[in-house]
């Protein structure tokens, strides 16, 4: 006989047994029924949480500092530089809490799983977000000079120093987009982005190698 | 089991398909302790996702997804495991007796948990005779792709069993 026929039959009269010798244990029942833990995924739940929070925060505070200085052209666009910033990660923030929120167990395996490895990933997704202000870092130290001294550094730089921060932007905008690519799930397996995405954390890089073999296997 | 005009309980749930839920357990867990810790889990999200359930829909395929969906999620949460030990110290599911065909059925065992967790599934359902529209279903990639997917697994598993018998 065929050694998967065996298996085929091995399998059926294990079914059949199973049927037959199997108890369900109404009280044990009765005890997983009446638990409502949630411990599962509470760890993100309690990042993404604190990220809308934090964001939201910071998105309120930059539209609350625009609207204070309407009239300074370098205020606008550094605050809103900053502001862009912060709603991306609010945003972010909100779709995975969502998408937490409303994981669906009965939904097809492929799509599940591939929704709890999105979710694994979104350590990932503040990571890549960081990465896209790197270049707007000026923006930052404008904010900070008008909120902590009451002074415009645009017009009291001296114009070296401005042109000196003008490279600098442009050289973080070629490395963020560099590590931008680089911090790709489907990177996974080059090295620096092993590197990158460990230091996201183990569970991260696993998500990302997990994430990459479902899009394999649902070809 | 409840009639046609009885609304469904949960307990009658769980007794009809018992089976799908022990079998996947064991296929997934890799000692007894893991064993019934998974069918805990599985039990635990069943009744959480039972009060969503459409009747629409064939409740094996419900049963396989859900029942799936957390296995392959207890294979990843290590660290998580530990925690769902303590939700009961009483066994779900009694263990069946010992049958003939225990050692032949331990190969079995074996040679699924080779496979990669999501052919795992795929192949468990194919022996439970589930067909390749309804394992689609359950996964949710192509009928032609599960066609496939069988023939390369009974191809590795084949090659698996010369294998053994040769060493």
């Amino acid at each position: 006989m065929d050694n998967i026929e065996r298996m085929t039959q091995a399998w059926a009269q294990q079914n059949e047994k199973l049927e037959q010798s199997i108890a369900v244990s109404s009280e044990a029942l009765k005890q997983v029924a009446l638990l409502k833990a949630e411990k599962t995924m509470g760890n993100f739940l309690m990042v993404n949480t604190f990220t809308v929070i934090v964001g939201i925060l910071m998105s309120s505070f930059m539209l609350h500092f625009i609207v204070s200085n309407m009239s300074n052209i370098n205020m606008l666009l550094a605050g809103a530089a900053i502001l862009i910033w912060s709603c991306l990660i609010t945003m972010g923030g909100i779709r995975h809490l969502f998408m937490q929120l409303t994981l669906d167990y009965s939904k097809p395996v492929i799509d599940v799983q591939r929704q709890l490895n999105k979710i694994g990933l979104s350590v990932l997704y503040y990571l890549r977000a960081s990465l896209l202000i790197l270049p707007f870092y000026f923006a930052y130290i404008v904010v900070g000079f008008e909120l902590f001294f009451g002074v415009d550094i645009v017009q009291h730089g001296d114009t070296n120093w401005l042109i000196s921060q003008l490279v600098c932007s442009v050289l973080f905008a070629v490395l963020a987009i560099y590590l931008f690519k680089q911090l790709s799930p489907n990177n996974v397996d080059k090295p620096l982005t092993k590197v990158l995405l460990r230091g996201c954390g183990n569970q991260a890089w696993r998500a990302a190698q997990e994430l990459n073999e479902l899009q394999r296997y649902a070809l | 089991m409840s009639s046609h005009n009885e609304p469904l309980t949960f307990e009658a749930m769980i007794a009809t398909h018992k089976g799908i839920l022990y079998k996947i357990a064991r296929s997934y867990s890799y000692c007894d302790e893991e064993r019934r810790d998974l069918i805990q889990e599985i039990t635990l999200q069943l009744w959480r996702s039972f009060a969503q359930y459409d009747p629409k829909f064939k409740l094996s395929t419900w049963v396989y997804r859900v029942a799936l969906n957390t296995a392959i999620s207890f294979l990843r949460r290590d660290s998580l495991r530990k925690a769902h030990i303590e939700l009961t110290d009483m066994s779900l599911l009694t263990e069946p007796v010992d049958s003939a065909n225990t050692e032949l059925m331990l190969e079995v065992e074996r040679l699924l948990k080779v496979l990669n967790k999501y052919d795992r599934a795929l192949f468990i359902m194919h022996l439970d005779g589930l067909d390749y529209a309804q394992i689609a279903d359950v996964l949710d990639i192509s009928a032609s792709n599960v066609s496939t997917k069988i023939s390369r697994i009974k191809q590795r598993l084949n090659t698996l069993f010369i294998g053994d018998d040769n060493g």
